[in-house]
């Protein structure tokens, strides 16, 4: 009999991963800002029997602080900042508070046609190749979503805090599936439903929320907080369409691989994101209506799954999977298609890279070509659930190997 | 000071010490590193995906608390998220629901579990699961410990005597004392 500790390991489902965040943040944002007196941090070491709230805790003691290193995702140098005391929603969705002037910021300026003075950044968020970003500027707010092909932007004059039972104001819209707007002040979460089943939770700062590249826009979209029940937005504003198209070269969709992708992105929900400009890349299939096709924009990859008439898009997310030199892995769903086999998929950041092999212990090695930078691997079973179980190789034409890692 | 922009390629311990600073990006950034891991981890403890995602965010939550207590000295800030998680897990439940605050799980508009959990729980591994942690729970405390994080956590017996502070040969010692209970309790084999 197997060790009943031998449970397959599953995927976050991101609806978890957002509701965990959810209450992390709420947590957070309740909790009075930190009093830094100087505390002497206590060491993890070898003496650590039990490290948690009102637990037993043994351990060995620093004599000194050390010196903390801020680490930024950008520079933040164009802006006094407003203290966020811990208290903010803003770290969803990659959210950065009060940045600075950057080339992402340089793009909506440019497509508005403004004078950059006076641009004061609120919010910006990222997700699947988008960036969405809320200013004020003068008694406007100004709502901005860059992609790699297009620029929207759109102004209006900066509304009155939502007052009544609704915590929010939705102000704008994308295709992309991009909402903004306003909430009540002091209000450090909010959630946008679309239907029972879909909804997700926005990123907040500073009165003002984005929620990016989520579900497509409907006729209606419910706002709710924690604590308060949902209230139904009256006055959906239409989607903006893009004010700037970059012009960029549309990928193929000539070939078989191009007119899978050109039958399956359009399905996606939440879209993809520049959907015309993916291209396509390695593929694996049983027959025609049975296949998983992959594609690439940007060092970003996507799956197409296709299983009889239903289609899947999947966006394995690289960020969070160990980065190597030449490859990263991710899982995805095959949903319906089991008889794929499929045990990962890589996208290869190194163009030497020409095979990839998968050792498992117990388990024949599955290897595959890197086709226009990416490989699906498969074979029988799944990926071995412990750590530095799944040891991949990456050769190049010659044979040399380039990589080697353990997942 | 000195910034960095690539938050994902840098090492648990210096992003430990940007959350110690207050910096989001950088606990966001170990969340999603090891909010997997520790989910799982959790499942296996609990037997529950419900009770599991309850523990994920109580497990955070507490490093969020404790960022400037704590320095991180290892590699990795698994060994030490999967160390609280179990403490979670042995407080039980009534501590998680203090600890939290009654925040909503996202969009739940029904609190009754989901289908995919129902169907689940009707599987026969997870009924063995919640059998054998019953066992576990049974079992001193030297040795649960050592359960949880050599057989439970995958954790190697090295890395569980530095977390431990005890020598390889005592985890070993301990896991071979444990198994002997837990087959006398269960009737289960567990790998050596």
């Amino acid at each position: 009999m197997s060790d009943p500790f031998d449970v397959p390991e599953r995927e976050l489902p991101d609806h978890v991963r957002q509701s965990v965040l959810h209450r992390i943040s709420t947590e957070i944002a309740h909790e009075r800002p930190r009093r830094r007196l100087g505390a002497t941090p206590l060491l993890i070491a070898a003496s650590v029997v039990a490290l948690m709230a009102g637990a037993t805790i043994v351990t060995s003691t620093l004599t000194a602080n050390k010196d903390h290193t801020t680490l930024n995702a950008t520079p933040s140098t164009a802006h006094p900042t407003t203290s966020t005391s811990g208290a903010t929603g803003a770290y969803l969705w990659n959210g950065v508070p009060y940045w600075g002037m950057d080339a992402q910021m340089q793009r909506c300026v440019d497509a508005t046609q403004k004078p950059v003075d006076g641009w004061f950044p609120l919010l910006r968020v990222s997700r699947n190749g988008l960036t969405a970003m809320l200013y004020r500027l003068g008694t406007d707010i100004v709502f901005c979503q860059v992609t790699k092909e297009h620029v929207t932007t759109k102004a209006m004059p900066y509304p009155q805090p939502p007052s009544g039972k609704a915590p929010g104001e939705l102000l704008f819209t994308t295709p992309d599936g991009t909402y903004a707007g306003v909430v009540a002040p002091n209000l450090y979460n909010l959630q946008l439903r679309m239907d029972t089943l879909h909804g997700d939770n926005a990123a907040v700062n500073d009165s003002v929320f984005i929620l990016p590249n989520s579900f497509r826009p409907g006729d209606k979209i419910d706002l709710g907080s924690s604590g308060s029940d949902y209230v139904t937005v009256t006055d959906m504003p239409q989607p903006t369409e893009p004010t700037v198209t970059v012009g960029g070269p549309k990928a193929d969709r000539t070939s078989l691989g191009g007119q899978r992708l050109a039958a399956c992105l359009p399905t996606a929900n939440p879209p993809v994101v520049d959907a015309d400009y993916w291209a396509p890349a390695a593929v694996i299939q049983t027959d025609a209506t049975h296949w998983l096709q992959l594609g690439t924009l940007d060092g970003r990859l996507i799956a197409c799954n296709r299983s009889g008439s239903t289609f899947t898009v999947d966006q394995p997310n690289l960020d969070v999977v160990e980065k190597h030199s030449v490859l990263m892995t991710g899982k995805i769903s095959a949903d319906g298609n089991a008889e794929l086999n499929v045990l990962a998929v890589g996208l290869a950041t190194d163009p030497r890279a020409a095979k990839v092999t998968l050792a498992r212990a117990g388990k024949q090695d599955a290897s595959a070509p890197v086709d226009h930078g990416t490989v699906i691997l498969h074979g029988e079973g799944t990926l071995l659930p412990g750590r530095g179980q799944n040891r991949f190789t990456v050769v190049d034409s010659a044979g040399n190997v380039i990589e080697q890692f353990t997942q | 000071m000195e910034t960095l922009t690539d938050l994902e390629s840098v090492p648990d311990g210096r992003l430990w010490e940007a959350v110690a600073a207050d910096d989001h990006g950088a606990f966001t950034a170990l969340f999603e590193r090891h909010a997997q891991s520790v989910w799982n981890y959790a499942y296996r403890l609990t037997g529950s995906w419900s009770a599991a995602e309850d523990v994920l965010s109580t497990t955070f939550l507490t490093a969020w608390r404790r960022r400037a207590d704590v320095v991180l000295i290892r590699e990795s800030a698994l060994p030490w998220l999967y160390t609280v998680a179990a403490n979670l897990v042995r407080n039980d439940h009534r501590r998680r629901n203090r600890f939290l605050r009654l925040v909503p799980k996202l969009v739940s508009t029904d609190e009754s579990r989901d289908h995919a959990e129902e169907l689940a729980e009707q599987d026969h591994t997870q009924q063995r699961l919640k059998k054998v942690l019953a066992a576990v729970d049974e079992l001193p405390t030297a040795e649960r410990q050592a359960v949880q994080l050599c057989l439970v956590g995958r954790m190697s017996t090295a890395d569980a005597a530095e977390l431990l502070g005890i020598t390889e040969v005592s985890v070993r010692s301990r896991l071979s004392r444990a198994r002997t209970r837990l087959r006398g309790m269960t009737e289960e084999s567990f790998d050596e």
